[in-house]
């Protein structure tokens, strides 16, 4: 037993010193708005995994008595027109948007990837096919359709990331085409064709890997535009229904207050700005790290 | 002298040319106020968005006075002579109406039963199509022109509530040289339409020969601004002079402005939740009267309405005359009494739907605190904000329990309100009766009967006793939870005088609007 854990130990430490004199790492920490970034990406995590165990309140509970309330010591963030804790319904709002954002972001990554793998590898008849599909994606301004999508199947957050998926992975299937086209010409690819290694293995095991690197960096700062499209329908009434705290129903619910009662719609209003911010501060910095065509420097900007 | 142009030379200049700039703007806006104009905000675009007055060629009938009806609405939503004088009902469904001599269109001609005639048969009755039938109860050919002065109406049935009804700023009189469509309005009104940018304002002028005679202002401006905190900010900043409803949760501080004036008017309409009795568990009428023991009219009212608005008892109204109040019953919140209800019924539990269109004013938290009001006496709702064509596509089908909704009238005669909505072959009903054998929220058999006698009565007295048999009955069986009754309010520039409100907010008159300095 004592041995089992001495390993895992030292695992770890081998682990936490390549961390430790990792140039990749030196190369993001060097920059810091990366460092800034992923703080917040950090918080914004924590506040939705735990949020909703710290809530003082439930986010739903109405206090007729005590609406509109500024920040205090019971209320942090004070209370909305419904008497409703806004400390309370902005960690769970957390929880909500991040949520959206990671599945939206993951069903485009994985569409968008299949997509441009099959297109890249394959070519012929099949890339171009595909390609214009994505041709015809992208002629589409993609909040617009959105927002016919979801107009269509009627409001629910289910709906809302439907919509934003579907018209998000024709940009991660171009960047996988790309980078497959330029990959499979390489002399490791080919090596492996000629050892007849199957089209299935060289795909997963060859060219994936090597487009894994633009793909989360697009990703990642795609959660960005997932969080503010998901905020702007909701604001519309295509989204949250009532009473769920979603971020973009709360700045809704804030707007005719503005004057009054400040804090109803700028603590959603901060929250979602932060949290793009921290994304794209984030997406920056892995593309510093992570792009293969960029030049990683570990020279701090001036 | 060192003539070199610096950074802050420049930033100096701009600030100048701003300053100047805003100053010009000033000086404009001002000098169009001494000269008695107006602007006014209304809650809705006065141009029209997309096709919504496309027979008047994008300018809204309502607000902007430049077009008459035969009759208009007093204060206590009776109706009132206006380009007509007076009117007789000579047989069960004939109406003969005498109309106002001397009344000058914009044009210069002297209005004639001939105008009113082409008014009715082709603009009203023609262009609209069949649902001016069946609300005027009048089909083409039915208005005819006895002399100079002179009309009558067949209506398709007895219709005691025709004068009231044709008392809307819709149904009004041009001559045939109107190219209304195409923007051409001649009316009769104390202003004449001068200028219309769409989607942003319109124009109006005072008119000199005005059978009423020439209002004071010389010209109002209607600016479109449909978003509540929009409005109130234009006051604010001063550009407008008048706005409706300002955001709610401002008019505390607009009252305490020494600046602006604030006030309030009971309207002719009222918010309630319909409940569509024909689908299960809302079927069970113990379920709808729990529904109704579960909310707090008054504390709606002093919370989220911040006191613009009264308690309601009933689905109609209470400025409307034989709208019933105090004769119905009382459901005073009595959580316990109706969780007892709620046991007693069929319900086990399942979500009950609720739509709400999604730019209703205070629709969301309305929703809510329903939501919670519910929940509290173990009645668990699932609330749809939707936008008005899928909710109507909704409650077409019957596919709902709970609808949050209003109902307003825009004429003196709101009978329409009771048969549209409580009759089963009312609008709301009818399709899904003939279908079905079902509708919506008709209860049928006496209360049909009892609107019925409501509707076709000439006597007030009977006429009230049957509408307010009818509501009890409706309140007895907990068809809807009424809500309260609107109050609407209009803020303005504290130097204005002469603001003349009225129950139904869009029959405001201009005529006497002036500025004290």
């Amino acid at each position: 037993m004592s041995v089992a854990l001495e390993s895992i130990a030292s695992a770890v430490g081998r682990r936490y010193r390549a961390l430790r004199t990792s140039r990749t790492l030196a190369t993001f920490c060097a920059n810091p708005l990366n460092v800034a970034g992923l703080s917040i990406v950090t918080a914004i995590t924590i506040a939705a995994v735990i949020g909703p165990l710290v809530a003082p309140y439930d986010p739903t509970t109405q206090d007729l008595a005590n609406r509109l309330q500024g920040p205090s010591l019971a209320h942090p963030f004070g209370t909305d027109q419904l008497g409703r804790d806004m400390l309370s319904r902005l960690l769970y709002g957390a929880r909500l948007s991040l949520g959206i954002a990671v599945a939206v972001t993951g069903i485009r990554l994985v569409l968008g990837t299949a997509i441009g793998l099959l297109a890249g590898y394959a070519g012929g008849w099949i890339d171009e096919a595909l390609m214009r599909l994505v041709d015809i994606q992208l002629a589409f301004p993609g909040l617009v359709l959105a927002l016919v999508i979801a107009g269509i199947l009627g409001p629910s957050l289910r709906n809302v990331m439907l919509a934003l998926a579907v018209v998000g992975w024709a940009s991660y299937a171009r960047l996988v085409r790309g980078t497959v086209l330029a990959t499979k010409e390489r002399d490791f690819v080919r090596a492996a064709r000629l050892m007849n290694v199957s089209r299935f293995r060289i795909a997963t095991r060859h060219l994936l890997p090597n487009v894994a690197g633009p793909v989360v960096v697009l990703a990642t700062l795609n959660m960005g535009t997932v969080i503010l499209g998901t905020a702007g329908l909701s604001f519309i009434g295509l989204g949250a229904q009532p009473p769920t705290p979603e971020w973009g129903t709360m700045l809704a619910d804030g707007r005719h207050h503005l004057r009054t009662a400040w804090w109803i719609a700028n603590v959603p209003g901060v929250a979602i700005m932060c949290t793009v911010l921290g994304f794209t501060l984030l997406g920056d910095g892995l593309r510093d790290v992570l792009d293969p065509n960029h030049e990683t420097t570990l020279e701090k900007p001036t | 002298m060192d003539t070199a142009l610096t950074r802050r030379h420049l930033l100096s200049a701009g600030v100048g040319a701003g300053i100047a700039g805003l100053a010009g703007c000033a000086e404009t806006s001002q000098d169009a106020d001494a000269n008695g104009s107006f602007t006014i905000v209304p809650t809705s675009d006065p141009t029209g968005t997309g096709d919504s007055w496309e027979n008047w060629g994008g300018m809204t009938p309502y607000w902007t006075r430049v077009i008459e009806p035969l009759v208009w609405g007093t204060g206590g939503m009776q109706p009132q002579p206006w380009l007509a004088t007076d009117w007789t009902a000579t047989d069960d469904t004939t109406w003969v109406f005498d109309l106002r001599e001397g009344v000058t269109f914009h044009n210069g001609d002297e209005m004639t039963a001939d105008d009113v005639v082409h008014s009715f048969e082709e603009d009203i009755l023609t262009e609209r199509g069949d649902f001016v039938h069946g609300w005027l109860h009048l089909e083409p050919g039915s208005v005819d022109r006895i002399d100079d002065y002179t009309v009558s109406f067949e209506t398709t049935e007895p219709f005691p509530g025709f004068p009231g009804t044709i008392a809307h700023n819709m149904i009004d009189i041009q001559p045939p040289e109107a190219d209304r469509r195409d923007g051409d309005i001649i009316g009769t009104g104390p202003f004449t339409l001068a200028e219309m940018e769409q989607g942003q304002q319109l124009r109006v002028e005072r008119f000199e020969d005005y059978w009423g005679g020439a209002p004071e202002p010389t010209g109002l401006t209607f600016r479109a601004a449909e978003d509540a905190t929009t409005r109130t900010d234009l006051l604010v900043a001063g550009e407008v002079d008048l706005i409706y409803e300002p955001a709610t949760s401002r008019i505390d501080g607009l009252r305490e402005r020494g600046d602006v004036r604030v006030e309030t008017e009971q309207s002719s309409g009222s918010v309630f939740v319909s409940i569509n009795i024909h689908r299960e568990p809302t079927h069970d009428a113990d379920l709808r009267r729990a529904l109704n023991y579960a909310i707090s009219q008054d504390e709606i009212v002093t919370t989220v309405l911040e006191d613009i608005g009264q308690p309601a008892r009933g689905p109609l109204s209470s400025v409307i005359d034989w709208a019933a109040d105090e004769e119905l019953p009382a459901y005073e919140r009595d959580r316990d009494r109706a969780r007892d209800l709620v046991s007693q019924s069929s319900y086990d539990g399942e979500e009950l739907t609720c739509l709400v269109e999604n730019d209703m004013d205070d629709g969301r938290t309305l929703v809510q605190i329903l939501q919670e009001e519910f929940e509290k006496i173990g009645v668990t709702l699932d609330v749809e904000v939707l936008e008005s064509a899928s909710l109507r596509d909704r409650t077409d089908r019957g596919e709902f329990h709970l609808e949050l909704g209003t109902s307003q009238s825009n004429s003196p005669a709101a009978d329409y309100i009771m048969w549209e909505n409580f009759h089963t072959m009312g609008i709301s009903n009818k399709d899904l009766y003939e279908a079905e054998g079902t509708g919506l929220h008709n209860l049928g058999g006496e209360v049909d009967e009892l609107i019925e006698t409501g509707f076709q009565s000439h006597d007030p007295d009977e006429k009230r006793e049957a509408y307010v048999a009818a509501q009890r009955e409706i309140m007895d069986a907990g068809v809807v939870v009424p809500l309260f009754y609107r109050e609407y309010v209009v803020a303005a520039d504290a130097e204005l005088e002469g603001i003349d409100l009225h129950p139904i907010d869009k029959f405001a008159q201009w005529g006497e609007l002036t500025r004290t300095t």
